[in-house]
Protein backbone atom coordinates (compact mmCIF):
# COMPACT_ATOMS: atom_id res chain seq x y z
CA UNK A 1 0.00 0.00 0.00
CA UNK A 2 1.55 3.24 -0.76
CA UNK A 3 -0.67 6.42 0.96
CA UNK A 4 -0.08 10.00 0.59
CA UNK A 5 -0.87 12.57 2.76
CA UNK A 6 -4.49 11.77 4.32
CA UNK A 7 -4.24 8.51 2.13
CA UNK A 8 -1.67 7.65 4.65
CA UNK A 9 -4.11 7.29 7.28
CA UNK A 10 -6.20 5.29 5.24
CA UNK A 11 -3.63 2.70 4.57
CA UNK A 12 -2.72 2.74 7.96
CA UNK A 13 -6.49 1.76 9.03
CA UNK A 14 -5.91 -0.82 6.59
CA UNK A 15 -2.84 -1.98 7.37
CA UNK A 16 -4.20 -2.33 11.50
CA UNK A 17 -7.56 -3.76 10.50
CA UNK A 18 -7.07 -6.21 7.74
CA UNK A 19 -3.06 -7.19 8.19
CA UNK A 20 -3.76 -9.92 6.02
CA UNK A 21 -4.40 -7.44 3.03
CA UNK A 22 -0.97 -5.51 3.63
CA UNK A 23 2.37 -6.64 2.97
CA UNK A 24 3.70 -3.47 3.32
CA UNK A 25 3.56 0.26 3.68
CA UNK A 26 5.06 3.14 1.82
CA UNK A 27 3.81 6.35 3.43
CA UNK A 28 4.95 9.45 1.80
CA UNK A 29 4.21 12.95 3.33
CA UNK A 30 2.13 11.46 6.11
CA UNK A 31 0.03 12.55 8.80
CA UNK A 32 0.14 10.74 12.09
CA UNK A 33 -0.25 12.57 15.31
CA UNK A 34 -3.48 14.83 15.73
CA UNK A 35 -1.69 18.82 15.62
CA UNK A 36 -3.79 22.40 15.42
CA UNK A 37 -3.89 22.94 11.74
CA UNK A 38 -5.67 26.16 11.00
CA UNK A 39 -5.98 24.17 7.18
CA UNK A 40 -8.21 22.28 8.74
CA UNK A 41 -10.58 25.12 9.78
CA UNK A 42 -10.47 26.63 6.57
CA UNK A 43 -11.91 23.26 4.87
CA UNK A 44 -14.32 22.57 7.09
CA UNK A 45 -17.37 24.76 6.84
CA UNK A 46 -18.42 23.04 3.79
CA UNK A 47 -18.87 19.78 6.29
CA UNK A 48 -20.87 21.22 8.53
CA UNK A 49 -25.04 19.79 8.14
CA UNK A 50 -27.13 22.04 6.61
CA UNK A 51 -25.39 25.16 6.17
CA UNK A 52 -22.54 22.71 4.15
CA UNK A 53 -25.17 21.59 1.69
CA UNK A 54 -25.84 25.29 1.01
CA UNK A 55 -22.38 25.95 0.83
CA UNK A 56 -21.56 23.46 -1.47
CA UNK A 57 -23.84 24.30 -3.86
CA UNK A 58 -23.35 28.10 -3.70
CA UNK A 59 -20.32 29.65 -2.87
CA UNK A 60 -18.09 26.87 -2.07
CA UNK A 61 -17.06 26.30 -5.65
CA UNK A 62 -16.56 29.61 -6.40
CA UNK A 63 -14.32 30.24 -3.18
CA UNK A 64 -12.47 26.90 -4.50
CA UNK A 65 -11.87 28.24 -7.47
CA UNK A 66 -10.20 31.23 -6.18
CA UNK A 67 -8.23 29.98 -3.60
CA UNK A 68 -7.21 26.99 -5.93
CA UNK A 69 -3.79 28.20 -7.70
CA UNK A 70 -2.35 29.16 -4.21
CA UNK A 71 -3.52 25.80 -2.17
CA UNK A 72 -1.20 24.03 -4.83
CA UNK A 73 1.27 27.04 -4.68
CA UNK A 74 1.58 25.77 -1.13
CA UNK A 75 1.17 22.37 -1.16
CA UNK A 76 4.38 21.87 -3.49
CA UNK A 77 6.99 25.00 -1.70
CA UNK A 78 9.41 25.38 -2.44
CA UNK A 79 9.14 23.64 -5.60
CA UNK A 80 6.65 25.21 -8.17
CA UNK A 81 3.64 23.65 -9.26
CA UNK A 82 4.66 21.54 -12.04
CA UNK A 83 3.82 22.80 -16.02
CA UNK A 84 2.39 19.07 -16.14
CA UNK A 85 0.00 19.57 -13.13
CA UNK A 86 -1.34 22.82 -14.27
CA UNK A 87 -2.31 21.25 -17.27
CA UNK A 88 -3.81 18.10 -16.83
CA UNK A 89 -5.07 18.18 -13.05
CA UNK A 90 -8.95 18.57 -13.48
CA UNK A 91 -9.75 21.41 -10.90
CA UNK A 92 -13.55 21.54 -12.32
CA UNK A 93 -13.25 18.04 -10.69
CA UNK A 94 -12.52 18.61 -7.43
CA UNK A 95 -14.85 22.02 -7.37
CA UNK A 96 -17.50 19.63 -7.51
CA UNK A 97 -20.30 20.43 -4.93
CA UNK A 98 -20.00 16.60 -3.68
CA UNK A 99 -16.49 16.41 -4.01
CA UNK A 100 -15.79 19.95 -2.01
CA UNK A 101 -18.32 18.16 0.55
CA UNK A 102 -16.17 14.90 0.92
CA UNK A 103 -12.96 16.56 0.93
CA UNK A 104 -14.13 18.96 3.78
CA UNK A 105 -15.51 16.18 5.63
CA UNK A 106 -12.22 14.38 5.85
CA UNK A 107 -10.67 17.04 6.73
CA UNK A 108 -13.01 17.71 9.26
CA UNK A 109 -12.15 14.35 10.50
CA UNK A 110 -8.48 14.36 10.03
CA UNK A 111 -7.09 15.56 13.26
CA UNK A 112 -9.65 13.50 15.45
CA UNK A 113 -8.98 10.13 12.79
CA UNK A 114 -5.15 10.68 13.47
CA UNK A 115 -5.30 10.83 17.05
CA UNK A 116 -7.52 7.64 17.26
CA UNK A 117 -4.76 6.07 14.57
CA UNK A 118 -2.19 6.58 16.73
CA UNK A 119 -3.07 4.59 19.74
CA UNK A 120 -2.45 1.58 17.92
CA UNK A 121 0.44 2.36 15.72
CA UNK A 122 1.93 -0.77 18.49
CA UNK A 123 0.40 -3.07 16.75
CA UNK A 124 1.57 -2.15 13.56
CA UNK A 125 3.22 -5.42 12.10
CA UNK A 126 3.86 -5.04 8.67
CA UNK A 127 7.35 -3.30 7.19
CA UNK A 128 6.75 0.76 6.96
CA UNK A 129 8.86 3.28 4.85
CA UNK A 130 8.42 6.71 5.28
CA UNK A 131 9.15 9.39 2.60
CA UNK A 132 9.05 12.86 3.90
CA UNK A 133 10.33 16.32 2.84
CA UNK A 134 12.19 18.39 5.27
CA UNK A 135 10.78 21.48 3.62
CA UNK A 136 7.09 20.41 3.66
CA UNK A 137 4.72 23.32 4.35
CA UNK A 138 1.40 21.23 5.07
CA UNK A 139 2.55 18.59 7.76
CA UNK A 140 5.63 19.04 9.99
CA UNK A 141 8.10 16.21 8.83
CA UNK A 142 9.55 16.17 12.34
CA UNK A 143 6.14 16.03 14.29
CA UNK A 144 4.91 13.61 12.49
CA UNK A 145 6.85 11.06 10.19
CA UNK A 146 10.16 11.41 12.70
CA UNK A 147 8.13 10.83 15.48
CA UNK A 148 6.29 7.78 14.33
CA UNK A 149 9.69 6.86 13.11
CA UNK A 150 10.57 6.79 16.72
CA UNK A 151 7.83 5.27 17.80
CA UNK A 152 7.71 1.92 15.33
CA UNK A 153 10.76 -0.50 16.20
CA UNK A 154 11.17 -2.00 12.24
CA UNK A 155 10.59 1.70 10.02
CA UNK A 156 12.34 2.86 7.46
CA UNK A 157 12.68 7.05 7.26
CA UNK A 158 13.92 8.56 4.15
CA UNK A 159 14.03 12.52 4.39
CA UNK A 160 14.05 14.70 1.11
CA UNK A 161 15.73 17.28 1.51
CA UNK A 162 14.35 20.74 0.70
CA UNK A 163 11.36 18.65 -0.77
CA UNK A 164 7.45 20.07 -0.64
CA UNK A 165 4.61 18.25 0.76
CA UNK A 166 3.96 16.72 -2.76
CA UNK A 167 6.89 14.99 -2.91
CA UNK A 168 5.89 12.36 -5.43
CA UNK A 169 6.61 15.34 -7.76
CA UNK A 170 9.63 16.45 -6.38
CA UNK A 171 11.32 13.60 -6.94
CA UNK A 172 9.67 10.35 -8.44
CA UNK A 173 11.97 8.71 -9.01
CA UNK A 174 13.49 8.11 -5.00
CA UNK A 175 9.24 7.06 -4.39
CA UNK A 176 9.76 4.52 -6.95
CA UNK A 177 12.73 3.36 -5.88
CA UNK A 178 11.17 3.13 -2.13
CA UNK A 179 8.26 1.04 -3.34
CA UNK A 180 10.48 -1.63 -5.25
CA UNK A 181 12.86 -1.89 -2.48
CA UNK A 182 9.92 -2.98 -0.18
CA UNK A 183 8.04 -4.96 -2.63
CA UNK A 184 11.51 -6.59 -3.63
CA UNK A 185 12.00 -7.47 0.24
CA UNK A 186 8.33 -8.74 0.94
CA UNK A 187 8.21 -11.19 -1.60
CA UNK A 188 10.96 -12.78 -0.79
CA UNK A 189 10.13 -12.41 2.70
CA UNK A 190 7.06 -14.51 0.96
CA UNK A 191 9.00 -16.70 -0.73
CA UNK A 192 10.72 -17.66 2.48
CA UNK A 193 7.66 -18.31 4.46
CA UNK A 194 6.21 -20.32 2.01
CA UNK A 195 9.39 -22.20 1.94
CA UNK A 196 9.07 -22.79 5.63
CA UNK A 197 6.17 -24.27 5.47
CA UNK B 1 -20.45 9.48 -24.93
CA UNK B 2 -22.53 10.11 -21.91
CA UNK B 3 -22.18 11.80 -19.24
CA UNK B 4 -23.75 12.05 -15.80
CA UNK B 5 -23.92 15.25 -13.90
CA UNK B 6 -25.34 16.92 -10.68
CA UNK B 7 -28.09 17.84 -12.69
CA UNK B 8 -29.09 14.54 -14.23
CA UNK B 9 -29.19 13.63 -10.42
CA UNK B 10 -32.37 15.69 -10.23
CA UNK B 11 -34.21 13.43 -13.02
CA UNK B 12 -32.91 9.95 -11.91
CA UNK B 13 -35.40 7.55 -10.48
CA UNK B 14 -32.99 7.40 -7.12
CA UNK B 15 -34.42 11.22 -5.98
CA UNK B 16 -35.06 11.57 -2.51
CA UNK B 17 -36.42 13.60 -0.52
CA UNK B 18 -36.88 14.50 2.99
CA UNK B 19 -38.03 17.52 4.68
CA UNK B 20 -36.60 20.27 2.49
CA UNK B 21 -33.21 18.56 2.30
CA UNK B 22 -32.84 15.78 -0.27
CA UNK B 23 -30.18 13.13 -0.72
CA UNK B 24 -29.87 12.71 -4.56
CA UNK B 25 -28.31 9.17 -5.34
CA UNK B 26 -26.95 8.58 -8.53
CA UNK B 27 -27.02 4.96 -10.30
CA UNK B 28 -25.23 3.24 -12.45
CA UNK B 29 -25.93 6.24 -14.84
CA UNK B 30 -22.27 6.82 -16.13
CA UNK B 31 -21.09 5.83 -19.20
CA UNK B 32 -17.65 6.63 -20.16
CA UNK B 33 -14.68 5.72 -22.13
CA UNK B 34 -11.63 5.13 -20.71
CA UNK B 35 -8.84 7.32 -21.95
CA UNK B 36 -5.91 5.19 -22.89
CA UNK B 37 -3.22 5.57 -20.26
CA UNK B 38 0.01 3.68 -20.47
CA UNK B 39 1.08 1.39 -17.55
CA UNK B 40 -1.52 2.87 -15.18
CA UNK B 41 -4.24 1.87 -13.00
CA UNK B 42 -6.02 3.55 -10.37
CA UNK B 43 -8.69 3.46 -8.37
CA UNK B 44 -10.30 6.75 -8.59
CA UNK B 45 -12.23 8.97 -5.66
CA UNK B 46 -15.89 8.02 -6.85
CA UNK B 47 -17.12 11.15 -5.72
CA UNK B 48 -19.41 12.25 -8.08
CA UNK B 49 -22.13 9.34 -7.40
CA UNK B 50 -22.97 10.53 -4.40
CA UNK B 51 -24.39 14.11 -4.29
CA UNK B 52 -25.55 15.26 -1.05
CA UNK B 53 -27.55 18.91 -0.92
CA UNK B 54 -31.01 21.54 -1.18
CA UNK B 55 -32.76 20.50 -4.56
CA UNK B 56 -34.36 23.43 -6.70
CA UNK B 57 -36.78 23.39 -8.86
CA UNK B 58 -35.57 21.76 -12.00
CA UNK B 59 -36.41 24.63 -14.27
CA UNK B 60 -36.84 28.24 -12.94
CA UNK B 61 -40.34 28.56 -14.52
CA UNK B 62 -39.15 32.23 -16.65
CA UNK B 63 -35.25 30.84 -17.54
CA UNK B 64 -35.54 26.89 -18.85
CA UNK B 65 -32.11 26.52 -17.24
CA UNK B 66 -31.40 23.99 -14.76
CA UNK B 67 -31.35 25.84 -10.87
CA UNK B 68 -28.18 26.09 -8.62
CA UNK B 69 -27.23 26.37 -12.53
CA UNK B 70 -23.75 28.06 -11.98
CA UNK B 71 -22.61 25.18 -10.30
CA UNK B 72 -24.31 22.41 -11.39
CA UNK B 73 -23.20 23.46 -15.38
CA UNK B 74 -19.93 23.81 -14.47
CA UNK B 75 -19.37 20.18 -12.42
CA UNK B 76 -21.41 19.29 -15.51
CA UNK B 77 -18.85 20.69 -18.13
CA UNK B 78 -15.77 19.17 -16.01
CA UNK B 79 -17.14 15.95 -15.90
CA UNK B 80 -17.34 15.87 -19.64
CA UNK B 81 -14.26 17.42 -20.22
CA UNK B 82 -12.87 14.64 -17.37
CA UNK B 83 -14.40 11.22 -18.29
CA UNK B 84 -13.42 8.88 -15.46
CA UNK B 85 -10.62 6.55 -16.39
CA UNK B 86 -11.14 2.57 -15.84
CA UNK B 87 -13.64 0.57 -14.19
CA UNK B 88 -15.63 0.50 -11.02
CA UNK B 89 -15.26 -1.85 -8.17
CA UNK B 90 -18.59 -2.51 -6.04
CA UNK B 91 -18.89 -3.73 -2.86
CA UNK B 92 -21.90 -3.33 -0.30
CA UNK B 93 -23.35 -0.69 -2.16
CA UNK B 94 -20.17 1.44 -2.30
CA UNK B 95 -18.48 1.70 -5.57
CA UNK B 96 -14.68 2.22 -5.79
CA UNK B 97 -13.50 3.99 -9.26
CA UNK B 98 -10.11 2.18 -10.48
CA UNK B 99 -8.57 1.88 -13.38
CA UNK B 100 -6.01 -1.23 -13.37
CA UNK B 101 -3.38 -2.32 -15.45
CA UNK B 102 -0.82 -5.01 -15.42
CA UNK B 103 -0.09 -7.87 -13.45
CA UNK B 104 2.80 -7.55 -10.94
CA UNK B 105 1.71 -8.04 -7.23
CA UNK B 106 -0.91 -5.28 -6.60
CA UNK B 107 0.45 -1.87 -5.53
CA UNK B 108 -2.19 0.19 -3.90
CA UNK B 109 -1.85 4.09 -3.95
CA UNK B 110 -4.53 6.27 -2.01
CA UNK B 111 -3.99 9.97 -2.76
CA UNK B 112 -4.43 12.47 -0.24
CA UNK B 113 -7.70 14.47 0.51
CA UNK B 114 -8.18 17.49 -2.08
CA UNK B 115 -6.81 15.61 -5.20
CA UNK B 116 -7.60 13.23 -7.40
CA UNK B 117 -5.93 9.72 -8.51
CA UNK B 118 -4.56 12.26 -11.63
CA UNK B 119 -2.25 13.53 -9.54
CA UNK B 120 -0.49 10.35 -8.74
CA UNK B 121 -0.97 9.96 -12.83
CA UNK B 122 0.81 13.16 -13.30
CA UNK B 123 3.53 12.90 -11.07
CA UNK B 124 4.49 9.46 -13.19
CA UNK B 125 5.28 7.36 -10.38
CA UNK B 126 2.69 4.81 -10.96
CA UNK B 127 4.26 4.88 -14.69
CA UNK B 128 7.50 4.39 -13.25
CA UNK B 129 6.59 1.41 -11.04
CA UNK B 130 5.05 -0.65 -13.64
CA UNK B 131 8.34 -0.39 -15.92
CA UNK B 132 10.45 -0.70 -13.47
CA UNK B 133 8.74 -4.02 -12.55
CA UNK B 134 8.84 -5.35 -16.01
CA UNK B 135 12.56 -4.81 -16.25
CA UNK B 136 13.08 -6.17 -12.62
CA UNK B 137 11.30 -9.72 -12.89
CA UNK B 138 9.73 -10.90 -15.92
CA UNK B 139 7.05 -13.79 -15.19
CA UNK B 140 7.41 -16.73 -17.10
CA UNK B 141 5.10 -16.91 -19.90
CA UNK B 142 2.61 -19.89 -19.21
CA UNK B 143 1.64 -18.65 -15.71
CA UNK B 144 0.87 -15.32 -17.19
CA UNK B 145 -3.08 -15.80 -17.30
CA UNK B 146 -2.58 -17.77 -13.94
CA UNK B 147 -0.65 -14.68 -12.04
CA UNK B 148 -2.16 -12.36 -13.19
CA UNK B 149 -5.77 -13.73 -12.34
CA UNK B 150 -4.47 -13.75 -9.18
CA UNK B 151 -3.09 -10.65 -8.49
CA UNK B 152 -5.93 -8.87 -10.04
CA UNK B 153 -8.56 -11.52 -7.27
CA UNK B 154 -5.48 -9.92 -4.55
CA UNK B 155 -5.76 -6.09 -5.77
CA UNK B 156 -10.14 -6.43 -5.84
CA UNK B 157 -9.97 -8.24 -2.54
CA UNK B 158 -7.99 -5.49 -0.88
CA UNK B 159 -10.83 -2.78 -3.08
CA UNK B 160 -13.46 -4.40 -1.68
CA UNK B 161 -12.33 -4.20 2.02
CA UNK B 162 -11.83 -0.90 1.08
CA UNK B 163 -14.85 0.02 -0.56
CA UNK B 164 -17.01 -1.75 2.43
CA UNK B 165 -18.14 1.45 4.49
CA UNK B 166 -16.75 -0.91 7.44
CA UNK B 167 -13.29 0.50 6.75
CA UNK B 168 -13.82 3.90 6.47
CA UNK B 169 -14.97 2.88 9.87
CA UNK B 170 -12.16 1.22 10.41
CA UNK B 171 -10.53 4.53 10.92
CA UNK B 172 -11.02 4.36 14.84
CA UNK B 173 -12.66 8.01 15.16
CA UNK B 174 -15.93 7.04 13.18
CA UNK B 175 -16.17 3.69 15.45
CA UNK B 176 -18.50 5.78 17.64
CA UNK B 177 -20.89 5.60 14.99
CA UNK B 178 -23.89 4.43 15.06
CA UNK B 179 -25.14 1.89 11.98
CA UNK B 180 -25.07 3.80 8.94
CA UNK B 181 -27.77 5.14 8.01
CA UNK B 182 -28.24 5.97 3.86
CA UNK B 183 -26.45 8.98 5.22
CA UNK B 184 -23.59 7.92 6.73
CA UNK B 185 -23.21 5.43 3.78
CA UNK B 186 -23.05 7.81 1.20
CA UNK B 187 -20.65 9.68 3.18
CA UNK B 188 -17.96 6.66 3.88
CA UNK B 189 -18.33 6.20 0.32
CA UNK B 190 -17.29 9.20 -0.54
CA UNK B 191 -14.54 8.99 1.54
CA UNK B 192 -13.52 5.55 1.16
CA UNK B 193 -13.28 6.31 -2.27
CA UNK B 194 -10.31 8.20 -2.15
CA UNK B 195 -7.61 5.99 -3.47
CA UNK B 196 -6.55 4.51 -6.44
CA UNK B 197 -4.38 1.32 -7.76
CA UNK B 198 -1.63 0.11 -9.76
CA UNK B 199 -0.93 -3.12 -10.60
CA UNK B 200 2.41 -3.19 -12.15
CA UNK B 201 3.02 -5.01 -15.46
CA UNK B 202 5.34 -6.53 -18.00
CA UNK B 203 5.68 -5.54 -21.38
CA UNK B 204 3.15 -8.54 -21.98
CA UNK B 205 0.92 -7.44 -19.58
CA UNK B 206 0.97 -4.15 -22.01
CA UNK B 207 -0.49 -5.90 -24.75
CA UNK B 208 -2.95 -7.19 -22.62
CA UNK B 209 -4.31 -3.83 -21.29
CA UNK B 210 -3.85 -1.93 -24.24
Amino acid sequence: MVGHSWGTMVALALALDHPEHVSGLVLASGYYYATARTDVVLFSPPAIPLLGDVLCYTVAPLIGEAMAPRMFKKMFAPQPVPPRFEAEFPTGLSLRPSQIRASSEDAANMISDAKALSERYGELSCPVVMLAGDADGVVNYQEQALRLHEELSASTLDVFAGAGHMIHHADPDRVVRAIRVLRASSETRRRESAFAV
Amino acid sequence: MQCSSVTDVAHSPLFFSSAGLNLTYLNEAHTWHARTISDLICLHPNKQNVAVGFWLPARWPWQGQPSSSVVNRRSAAAERSNPPLGSFVVSEGVRLHCVEHGNGPPVVFLHGNGVMLEDMLISRVFDQTSRSRARLCPPAPERDADRRARYVARLRSTAQVLATANVRAAIPGLRRRKQPCFRELSRSSESIGQLWSVIPGGQWSRSLWR
